[in-house]
C-alpha cells in the first residue's frame, strides 16, 4: 500500500476535530489555523495548513513532509488554487 | 494722503487668493475621494508632500538622545565643506577668473550633492515598493458589510445542509466535506481577493443540551469588523465579537472526537 493510501496517515477532517487538542488550532494573532482538507501529512510539498489573515502579509505554512515554510499572500493562495483545482 | 476710490471693488491679494483655492480644491478632491473610495490613490500624492515632514517628526525622537554618534559624521561633513570650499577657490584662482566665491556657494552645492544622493536612495526604495506592490489592487470596492452579510449567509447555507443530511442519515457529519458543499461556500476570503479560510465545524453533542444555544458552524475572523459569524443548531446565524471564539470553541466536544 503506498504512502498517499495508507489510512493510518489521513489528516483531520478539520479543524478542531480529530486528537489535536483544540487548543492548538488557535493562531496566537487571532483566529484558527487553516486546514486544507484531503491532504495526507507524510510526505509531499502540499501545503496542510496555514496562517490566517491574523498573520498579515507573509504567513507561515506547514507542509505535508512536516517542513515549515513562509510564503507571501499572493504565492502560498496560487499554490492553494492549484491545490483545489486537483 | 492718498484718496481711496470707493467705485472701484477691492482685491484681494494674489497669495491670498492662492491659498483659498487650495484649501477650496484641496477638500473638494479629499471629500469626493473619501466618498467614492479613491482616498488611496491620493495617498501617493499626500505622502510624496507631507512624508518628508512625517519621516522627520518620526525619526528625530529616538535620533537626538544619541547625539553623540552624529559627532563623528558631522564633524566629517564640517571637514569635507570646508576642503571643498578650499578647492574650488583655489581652482578659481588657477583659472583667473573673477566670478566671487561666497561659502554659503558651497554649503548650498555640498547639499544639493547629498540630497540628490538621498533622493536616489529614496528612488531605489521607491522602485522597490512599486514592484512588490505591483500585482495589488489600488483600492478596495466593496460595500461595507458585504463580509459580514456575505459570512452570515454562507453560515446559514451550512446549517440547512448539516440539517438535511441529519435528517437523511440519522446523524451529524464528521467533516463539512461531507456535505457535498461547494468550496466557495466552505473557505471565505476574509479581505478582498486574499486567502480563503475555512469555516470550523464543531460537531454537535448527542444528546444536546436542553435550553442552550450550540454553535456549530464558526467563519473565519473578520479582521475589518473584528467579529466571527456563528451558525448555531437551532438554525440561526449571526455574528459574534473575535474575542468570543475561545468560548465557543472550549465546549465540550462530541464523545465521537475522543
Amino acid at each position: 500500500m503506498g504512502l498517499r493510501e495508507d489510512p493510518r496517515r489521513q489528516g483531520p477532517p478539520g479543524a478542531l476535530s480529530g486528537d489535536i487538542e483544540p487548543e492548538l488550532w488557535r493562531f496566537p494573532g487571532g483566529g484558527l489555523y487553516c486546514l486544507m482538507p484531503g491532504v495526507q501529512p507524510g510526505g509531499g510539498r502540499e501545503v496542510l495548513v496555514y496562517e490566517p489573515s491574523a498573520a498579515g502579509g507573509r504567513r507561515f505554512v506547514l507542509l505535508a513532509d512536516g517542513t515549515i515554510e513562509d510564503r507571501a499572500e499572493g504565492t502560498l493562495k496560487r499554490q492553494l488554487d492549484e491545490q483545489w483545482k486537483k | 494722503m492718498e484718496e481711496v476710490n470707493q467705485d472701484e471693488p477691492v482685491k484681494m491679494p494674489r497669495r491670498k487668493s492662492w491659498i483659498i483655492r487650495l484649501a477650496v480644491w484641496g477638500f473638494v478632491v479629499v471629500f469626493f475621494g473619501t466618498a467614492s473610495g479613491l482616498i488611496t490613490m491620493l495617498e501617493a500624492p499626500l505622502r510624496l508632500v507631507f512624508g518628508w515632514a512625517v519621516h522627520a517628526w518620526v525619526s528625530m525622537p529616538p535620533l537626538l538622545p544619541r547625539w553623540k554618534e552624529l559627532l563623528l559624521p558631522l564633524a566629517a561633513l564640517g571637514l569635507a565643506l570646508f576642503l571643498i570650499d578650499r578647492f574650488i577657490r583655489w581652482t578659481l584662482a588657477a583659472k583667473g577668473s573673477a566670478a566671487p566665491w561666497r561659502g554659503w556657494h558651497t554649503v548650498s552645492a555640498t547639499f544639493l550633492l547629498l540630497l540628490g544622493a538621498a533622493a536616489a536612495i529614496a528612488m531605489s526604495g521607491i522602485v522597490h515598493q512599486v514592484v512588490w506592490l505591483g500585482g495589488e489592487r489600488w483600492w478596495d470596492g466593496r460595500v461595507p458589510g458585504f463580509q459580514q452579510s456575505t459570512a452570515v449567509s454562507n453560515a446559514r447555507q451550512i446549517l440547512i445542509a448539516l440539517e438535511a443530511y441529519e435528517e437523511k442519515n440519522g446523524r451529524y457529519p464528521e467533516s463539512l466535506a461531507e456535505l457535498d458543499l461547494p468550496d466557495k461556500l466552505l473557505r471565505l476570503p476574509v479581505v478582498d481577493r486574499g486567502l480563503p479560510e475555512p469555516f470550523v465545524y464543531l460537531k454537535p453533542v448527542e444528546p444536546q443540551p436542553a435550553g442552550e444555544e450550540v454553535a456549530v458552524i464558526v467563519s473565519p475572523v473578520l479582521p475589518d469588523l473584528d467579529r466571527v459569524a456563528v451558525g448555531y443548531l437551532s438554525g440561526t446565524a449571526t455574528t459574534v465579537p473575535a474575542n468570543q471564539l475561545p468560548n465557543l470553541l472550549t465546549r465540550p466536544l462530541s464523545p465521537d472526537h475522543d
